[in-house]
């Protein structure tokens, strides 16, 4: 959220319910639902988000946090396929990774080529090595030629706004 | 040993032991220093020929869960391991002391209580006799209790080891210690060493499955099937039990299989770069799990999901589709290991039973546990059977200690229902299938089954007894991730 430039300062009050695909989340007990937060809400700091033990944020479950029940002496290491899934896959990433493009954009213009190596930067604190742009720069153009031919995808996948989806 | 050697042995074993944390806290950092990293693609470190080890380092870091070949011809291929966590009562399931039925209400003798520290117990407690009535069932005439009563058509298939103990009497470093040999976290997992050690069968699935049941995931957490020092890749996959059992398995709408495919070979190709630079074993871990992300899109779907099976299969277990229950997660594990999976492990929990509620009493809650498991358990060892795979499959039943043969008396005061302490002097796990012989019984305890009087079992025991069927000698079987430091599964 920080690098796509959607991270709210916003402190205190309520929790918050990030995006999440419907149907996922079920509250034992009294079957609340997870109403999406509006606006600024949506990207808060993670301490935000709202959590009960019985049915935590899911996402937060594929990256294997602690389940606050019981005291945590250390995090594992962890690294796991569903977290691949995870940022592959999760919506809330999409919309990230929207933003992060917009942003990209904004500050590189149309040089594809700048906007990867900005893009980089800010992801990584550091810039990109030659080898790594080349890659980077091959898979835009292949995925550039796939949503030549398929003006449908390529709208799904760049829609403006997540919260309409 | 004179103290001081015996000192030194502990400070040298706790130094180790601080060392492996260490490795797991800074690996990046160590693996840069030490090397190990340096390892290029394809080769070993078990070529360097330091150590005894037979084995000596099995982690390939181009194809890390490729299926290898055991030490020595082993009986067992895949390992399904359910742990009952919270400690279900050996003395209503398994463990038949109709002695103590006649100590009933009796205050415990001061003999039992010396020197011995419980987790509740105060002062001087009651004898509580067997909350459950016992009968001899098939050809091996075992007893086993009227709780289980599904279980009892397949007791000629089970070896019960009554002797189980542990020093542990909490439950989250009871279940650290039976699951991955140390009562602190850090540790390698027994499901992870066996995947480091066997790799899979299924290159589309992850080679260690971890499903849980029960309401709650147990106490010790998810270093219950964490890695520890071995590669990450290795650490179970937890899946969820209710709904989908693996979330994001869809492409976002607009993205083709082509341009997923074209976009996870650029980040591994990004990740390569990284690990030339930088030789963090790590980075291929990730790389790894990036390909088994991609290759589970396609075969979770099919896999995963049990609302496929025939009618008489989901009579069999008592699944319910499309709810969380340990009975689907039974049926899972046995699609899991047909499909090749290496180990799949299941917890459920709700075992607790101190007597302070309904729910936690033995002759309540507990019977209500059995009645969840009885059936799909059964119905498993039945199932593995009719399709020829309990020969190599080993199912195990497990928890972290049993319960005192004295009713809990928390702070001294009488509870409101009838309940039994943490006790890790003698408790059960029983094992089947996977070349184990059925119909037995291992080990002695008391009359009231309290103490063991012969055949003592330590977590460290179980854990060897599932390498040797799997076909490694656990003395031998190693993982070098250190200059001069070994990493034994015990």
């Amino acid at each position: 959220m920080a690098v796509s430039a959607v991270l709210s300062a916003k402190m205190f009050g309520k929790s918050v319910m990030p995006f999440q695909p419907p149907g996922i989340w079920k509250s034992p007990y009294n079957g609340a639902d997870w109403k999406l937060s509006e606006g600024e809400d949506q990207y808060r700091r993670a301490v935000y988000t709202y959590w009960k033990r019985t049915a935590p944020y899911p996402s937060m479950i594929g990256f294997d946090a602690a389940m606050r029940d019981v005291c945590l002496p250390r995090r594992i290491r962890t690294n796991t396929p569903l977290q691949a899934l995870s940022t592959l896959n999760d919506s809330a990433y999409l919309d990230m990774a929207r933003h992060f493009a917009k942003r990209m954009e904004h500050t590189a213009g149309n040089d594809v080529r700048k906007q990867i190596e900005k893009g980089y930067e800010y992801m990584m604190y550091k810039s990109i090595q030659p080898a790594k742009l080349d890659i980077l720069i091959g898979l835009y153009n292949t995925s550039l030629k796939a949503f030549r031919g398929d003006a449908k995808d390529a709208r799904a996948l760049t829609g403006i706004a997540l919260n309409r989806l | 040993m004179t103290k001081d050697e015996l000192n030194n042995d502990r400070l040298k074993k706790e130094a180790a032991h601080a060392q492996m944390q260490m490795h797991t806290r800074r690996h990046f950092l160590k693996e840069s220093a030490f090397g190990l990293g340096a390892l290029a693609f394809g080769s070993l470190l078990g070529s360097c020929g330091r150590g005894k080890a037979a084995s000596s380092n099995l982690f390939d870091p181009v194809n890390p869960l490729a299926a290898k070949a055991p030490m020595f011809p082993g009986t067992a291929r895949s390992v399904i391991y359910i742990h009952m966590a919270g400690a279900p009562s050996q003395l209503e399931l398994f463990s038949y002391k109709p002695e103590l039925a006649k100590l009933d209400g009796l205050d415990c003798p001061p003999s039992l209580l010396e020197g011995k520290k419980f987790a509740f117990i105060r002062g001087v407690p009651k004898m509580l006799g067997p909350q459950a009535k016992f009968r001899q069932h098939g050809q091996s005439g075992l007893w086993l209790s009227d709780n289980l009563p599904h279980l009892s058509n397949v007791i000629d298939d089970i070896a019960f080891i009554n002797t189980v103990a542990t020093d542990q009497f909490n439950h989250a470093p009871a279940q650290l210690l039976m699951n991955t040999g140390s009562a602190r976290g850090g540790r390698p997992s027994i499901g992870s060493w066996i995947t480091y050690g066997l790799g899979t069968e299924n290159k589309n699935l992850p080679g260690f499955v971890v499903l849980t049941s029960g309401g709650n995931n147990p106490d010790g957490g998810k270093s219950l099937w964490g890695s520890g020092f071995l590669p990450s890749v290795y650490q179970g996959v937890q899946c969820r039990s209710e709904g989908d059992p693996v979330l994001f398995i869809s492409d976002p709408e607009g993205m083709s299989r082509d341009v997923r495919k074209a976009s996870i070979e650029a980040i591994n190709k990004v990740n390569q770069e990284e690990y030339k630079a930088y030789n963090d074993p790590e980075i291929l871990s990730r790389i790894a799990q990036y390909e088994m992300a991609y290759k589970m899109q396609i075969s979770v779907p099919d896999v995963m999901d049990i609302k496929d099976e025939p009618h008489y299969i989901h009579d069999m277990y008592g699944t319910k589709p499309g709810e969380a229950c340990f009975a689907n997660n039974v049926l899972l594990a046995r699609k899991l290991v047909e499909k090749g999976v290496r180990f799949v492990q299941l917890f459920d929990w709700g075992w607790d039973a101190h007597g302070d509620s309904a729910g936690n009493a033995v002759d309540i809650g507990l019977v209500n546990k059995c009645r969840q498991v009885d059936k799909p358990v059964t119905a498993l060892l039945l199932d593995l059977k009719q399709r020829g795979l309990l020969d190599e499959t080993l199912v195990v039943w497990g928890s972290e200690f049993g319960r005192t043969p004295m009713q809990e008396n928390r702070d001294g005061k009488t509870m409101a229902f009838k309940g039994r302490d943490h006790h890790g002097d003698a408790f059960t796990v029983w094992m089947a299938g996977g070349g184990i012989k059925g119909g037995t019984s291992y080990g002695e305890t008391d009359e009231i089954g309290y103490s063991i009087v012969d055949g003592k079992t330590e977590a460290f025991d179980i854990q060897a007894t599932i390498l040797n069927q799997l076909g490694f000698n656990h003395e031998q079987f190693t993982y070098e991730f250190q200059e001069g430091l070994s990493g034994l599964p015990m």
